[in-house]
This record gives structure tokens, C-alpha cells and sequence, in this order.
């Protein structure tokens, strides 16, 4: 089987081709970090824009490289959301054109399935497959979830954030400082030579029962401490100082929280094996090489994607298109896209999380 | 020539199958939103009714604008993914001179014609033609303390009598011009088989077709914030 993915949920223009044998035949991504780096964030309308632009010489050139033809395929998957939803309606159309004029199967991706089976396409650290059921921590800059991964399309969601993204706190904290876009690598690089124990930040809900994540107070008492730092320039060394502050907080409370995590994934699956990290924050090697090592105190397998496979991409919506296609679960070309998407329909909204619950 | 048409650029969804200046099948629904869902299955409906194939077409022709950011969109990528699967080539068609179209046959007496379309702003998407249907001007976002004088200044009313005016802010823009431009029954809302008429007579004339790009008019709405958002220097 053979599935093209196209991916325009955010600030990339992504297509791939992906088999069912868990092979990448081509997987391009265009970035547009240049035109919304001037705002120091995502500008909905200029993303939207950027998309239509680039959007089918994406796909001709993944469909060149695959060296595939369009008969070939068995499906076209694309993100139907959630996402910005004028960057979602380019992928959306367009796959269903090409689906139209080949008669192939259209399929409506949650963009958030695809950060989710993703290590089922790229394996763990010894390349073996990921088998279900395995506790998923979804971090990225829309998104911050526990889940529990039971089937493709079966999610128990076990905590959300009720504020912010933990992606979104890197890059306002990075924003506030003036690192530079994007900020989270860039807060992770200055994080490196920071002291974490010069400054005090909050870990917001660590210790406290449940799985659910809060990031808003941690965001804010870095604004406080850059604001009351003496007067004068901000300094590398304070630079440095804050954002290890700031990674080492955050770290502790995804432990923490995950730890918990960990108790009723197993409760519910005695012989589950893996706790699988997926979404653009997993691309933190700080935060990867933490989970790691809890996973090796809990006696659990870790498995994270590839760098480039955990920020946005569409090899990840065109395996998550081949999962729905081997299930037989395909869409109508009437695919309404969903700015909303949660990923387990029964979870209650959380207070405050918005879009990202 | 063959040719296949869609229009989602402003309140309506259509898609029109057109040979050599007929229609083969056409669709048409007045919808104020809901364009990505009926669009691609109401070109699978038209191409049935026509009994032909997206790869039978010589061109593919679709609105590029002005209209609403989101229609636009949605109508492009369409388009441009139907090319792109089909190796059929794809233009972009004005949504004022696809309006003009439809508003040159209801005006028997062939006058001149302003297309005014809503930009959901303060200010007016407008386009005028002359009574050949040869456009004086290129679609352009005027606003409305603006409008009277720039159309003034296109000298179209005279000789060939009241001028037309027609689209879903005729009504706004006549109120705020003098006496000698008037309502047009034609319909306000394009229509793909104008899309593809519109299409024809360019192709006809030999020139370039324009691309299928948006006609935005009116850069994407964003303010830069202080300092970068960096809070201290």
C-alpha cells in the first residue's frame, strides 16, 4: 500500500509518500519560519497564503522523488485538522481534487493521529514496531496531552493542560528574551550553558494528583524575572540562567506528571511496554534524555521519533492515512475540516485549555 | 475547447462542464459558507451529468479573486489539484469580469458596468468595463470616501448612457455615486459558466492566460509587535 500525505495544519507545507511497509519514499517539508519570523509567531492569514502558494509543487516534488505515479496510489491523506484552519482547507482541497480525478480514497488525517502513530511507522530505539497499547505525551506548540494509545483511532486521554502549550511557553519565554524564531530550539541552546538553580520558577501542579499540565504561572514568573532583573541591558549569563531555569522546570513537572501517567496506563494495561514522546517539544534532547531515564526507573521501553519526524511533517499524516486505510476507515469528499479535533471524543473540555483540550 | 469551471470566490459554490461556448452540465448553489465541503462532490456530479473526466478538459478555469480570503482558497487549491492530478492546464479568472459576464447579457442595451463586491471592510472591490466588456480598470479596493471621485474619473457615463452597477455591494456602492448609475438585475453572485466563457474569449485572443494566483487585494492583516515581543533590550 501507498499513501501521499500532505500536512498544512501550521507554518509548514509538508507532502510524503509512505508504503505499508513502514517505508518514507519521500517526505518534504517547506518551512516558512522566514515570512512569520518579522511577527515572532504564527500569523494565521500569512500562513494560509504561504500554503496556496507552495502547496502543489510540495506534492509534485514528493511525488518525483517517491518516483510514484498517481495511479499508484492507494489513498490520499491529509490533515483535517485541528489546526489553522485556512492552512488546513489548501491540504484538504487539494487532496480531494487529486483523489477525484483518480478515484482514489480521500482520508481526513487529526493532525494530532499523526504525531500519535508516528513511532508506529519509525519503530523504537532498537527498530522494532511499537505495538498498542502505549502511553503517548503529545507536546507541542497547540498541544500538551497524556494518552493512552489503545488502537489507531482508539485514545483514552488521561491529562491535558488547562492553559498553555508547553511548546507556546518555550517560545514566549524565547520571544520575551529575544532569542530569536523559532524559540523553543533556540531557548534550548542558550539553556545549555545556564545555571537551572540561579533563578526560581514555579513547576506548576507538580505533586498534585491527575495528569492534567497548567504552563500559564511558569510563563508569567519569567516575565517577572526578566522584568525585575537590574536595569540595563539583559546579559548572556542571565539569559542562559533564566531559560535553564526554565527548561528544568517544565522538565520536572512533564516527569511528574508523566510519572503518574505511567501508574494508570499500567493499572489499565498491565503488559504495556512503551511511553512514546511525539509533538514538536520532543525534539528537546533535555526533556528527551528526562523521559528516557524515567522510563528506565519505571522499567518501561522509550520511544521517540527521529527529530525531523516530531515537529510537523507528512510522512506522519500518510502513515496515519495508511493505518485508517488498512481499517477500512476512509472519508467522503464532503470532509468538512475541523479546527477543533480532540483526539478522545469522550474527554470532558478541559477549563481553560481551549482549542488545545 | 473544452473547458471546467468552479467558482467558491464569494457567496455561492458552481462548476460548469463548457464545450466551444455551451454548456455540457452546470451546478449552482447560493451557500454563505460550507464551499470546501459541496465543491469537489459537485464537480463529480457535473463531470457525471457531462459523462467526461477531469483529463477530457483543455483548461481548467477558476476565480482567483477578489472575494473572500477563505473562498479564494478554497477554489485555487481546488483547482490547482485537479491540474496537478490531471496534467490539464489551469487559469485564473477575475470574479468582477466573470460578474460582468452574466451582467453583458441582462443589460440588452450594452451599457457600461461596474462590478462592486463586498470586502467585508470599510472599503469596496471594484472593476468597470466598458460597454465591449473590455475592463477600463483592474480590479482594485477602493474606499468608500474614495469611490465617488475614482469612478468619476473613469469618464463612464456619457454617451453611452446609465451605467450598470452590479455585485453583492452595488447597493452600497450606489448610494454613494450621482445620478446616471443604476442597479442591474443581473445576478450578484458569479456563476461558472461565465467563469468558463470569460476563460474562452481569452483563449481566443491568443494572449497568456493569467495564472491561477489569488487576487487578494489587501495584504494579510498582521502587526508586527514592539521590540520583536522582547520585553527588555
Amino acid at each position: 500500500m501507498i499513501v501521499l500525505g500532505i500536512e498544512t495544519s501550521c507554518d509548514e507545507t509538508a507532502a510524503a509518500v509512505v508504503t505499508g511497509q513502514r517505508q518514507i519514499l519521500s517526505n518534504e517539508v517547506l518551512s516558512q519560519l522566514d515570512e512569520h519570523r518579522p511577527y515572532g509567531g504564527v500569523v494565521p492569514e500569512i500562513a494560509a497564503r504561504a500554503h496556496l502558494d507552495a502547496i502543489d509543487h510540495i506534492i509534485a516534488r514528493a511525488m518525483a522523488t517517491a518516483n510514484v505515479t498517481y495511479p499508484e496510489l492507494d489513498a490520499i491523506a491529509a490533515t483535517g485538522g485541528p489546526g489553522l484552519i485556512g492552512g488546513v482547507l489548501v491540504g484538504v482541497m487539494t487532496a480531494k481534487a487529486i483523489a477525484a480525478v483518480h478515484q482514489k480514497p480521500f482520508i481526513g488525517v487529526n493532525h494530532l493521529e499523526g504525531h500519535a502513530l508516528t513511532v508506529r511507522l519509525t519503530g523504537d530505539a532498537d527498530n522494532n514496531e511499537v505495538e498498542f497499547p502505549y502511553l503517548l505525551l503529545l507536546v507541542s506548540g497547540g498541544h500538551c496531552q497524556l494518552l493512552i494509545v489503545e488502537a489507531a483511532g482508539a485514545y483514552r486521554r488521561l491529562g491535558t493542560t488547562i492553559d498553555d502549550a508547553l511548546g507556546e511557553a518555550f517560545d514566549k519565554s524565547a520571544k520575551m528574551l529575544g532569542l530569536g524564531y523559532p524559540g523553543g530550539p533556540a531557548l534550548e541552546k542558550w539553556a545549555m550553558d545556564g545555571d537551572p538553580i540561579r533563578f526560581d520558577l514555579p513547576r506548576p501542579l507538580k505533586g498534585r494528583a491527575g495528569c492534567d499540565f497548567s504552563f500559564s504561572g511558569l510563563k508569567t514568573k519569567v516575565r517577572q524575572t526578566i522584568e525585575n532583573l537590574p536595569a540595563g541591558p539583559v546579559t548572556d549569563r542571565d539569559k542562559a540562567d533564566i531559560c535553564a531555569a526554565f527548561q528544568n522546570a517544565a522538565g520536572d513537572v512533564l516527569i511528574d506528571r508523566c510519572n503518574n501517567a505511567i501508574d494508570l496506563f499500567l493499572a489499565a494495561h498491565p503488559a504495556g511496554r512503551h511511553l512514546v514522546v511525539a509533538g514538536g517539544v520532543a525534539a528537546n534532547q533535555s526533556i528527551r534524555s528526562r523521559l528516557a531515564a524515567l522510563c528506565k526507573a519505571r522499567k518501561l521501553s522509550f520511544a521517540a521519533p527521529p527529530l525531523d519526524l516530531c515537529t510537523d511533517n507528512a510522512a506522519m499524516i500518510a502513515w496515519a492515512g495508511l493505518e485508517r486505510l488498512k481499517a477500512g476507515d476512509v472519508d467522503d469528499l464532503s470532509f468538512r475540516p475541523r479546527p477543533r479535533w480532540p483526539l478522545d471524543p469522550d474527554a470532558a473540555p478541559a477549563i481553560g485549555g481551549g482549542v488545545k483540550a | 475547447m473544452k473547458i471546467l469551471a468552479l467558482d467558491t470566490a464569494t457567496t455561492a459554490c458552481s462548476v460548469a462542464a463548457c464545450r466551444d461556448g455551451k454548456t455540457l452540465a452546470s451546478a449552482h448553489e447560493l451557500m454563505v459558507r460550507g464551499q470546501s465541503e459541496a465543491l469537489i462532490p459537485m464537480v463529480l456530479a457535473v463531470l457525471a451529468q457531462a459523462r467526461m473526466e477531469v483529463r477530457d478538459f483543455d483548461l481548467i478555469a477558476v476565480t482567483r479573486g477578489p472575494g473572500a480570503f477563505t473562498g479564494l482558497r478554497i477554489g485555487l487549491a481546488a483547482a490547482r489539484g485537479l491540474a496537478l492530478a490531471s496534467g490539464v492546464p489551469c487559469c485564473g479568472i477575475s470574479t468582477t469580469q466573470a460578474i460582468a459576464e452574466a451582467a453583458r447579457r441582462v443589460e440588452s442595451d450594452r451599457q457600461p458596468i461596474i462590478v462592486a463586491l463586498d470586502s467585508k471592510r470599510s472599503d469596496i472591490y471594484i472593476q468597470a468595463f466598458d460597454p465591449h466588456g473590455i475592463a477600463v480598470c483592474e480590479p482594485q479596493a477602493i474606499a468608500v470616501t474614495d469611490l465617488r471621485q475614482r469612478i468619476d474619473g473613469l469618464a463612464l457615463t456619457g454617451a453611452a448612457g446609465p451605467v450598470a452597477v452590479v455585485g453583492d455591494a452595488a447597493t452600497r456602492a450606489l448610494a454613494l455615486l450621482p445620478d446616471g448609475y443604476y442597479r442591474s438585475s443581473a445576478p450578484d453572485v458569479p456563476d461558472a459558466r461565465d467563469v468558463a466563457s470569460v476563460a474562452a474569449q481569452l483563449h481566443a485572443t491568443g494572449q497568456q492566460l493569467p495564472a491561477p494566483i489569488p487576487l487578494y487585494l489587501r495584504p494579510a492583516d498582521a502587526a508586527l509587535p514592539k521590540n520583536g515581543g522582547r520585553l527588555r533590550p
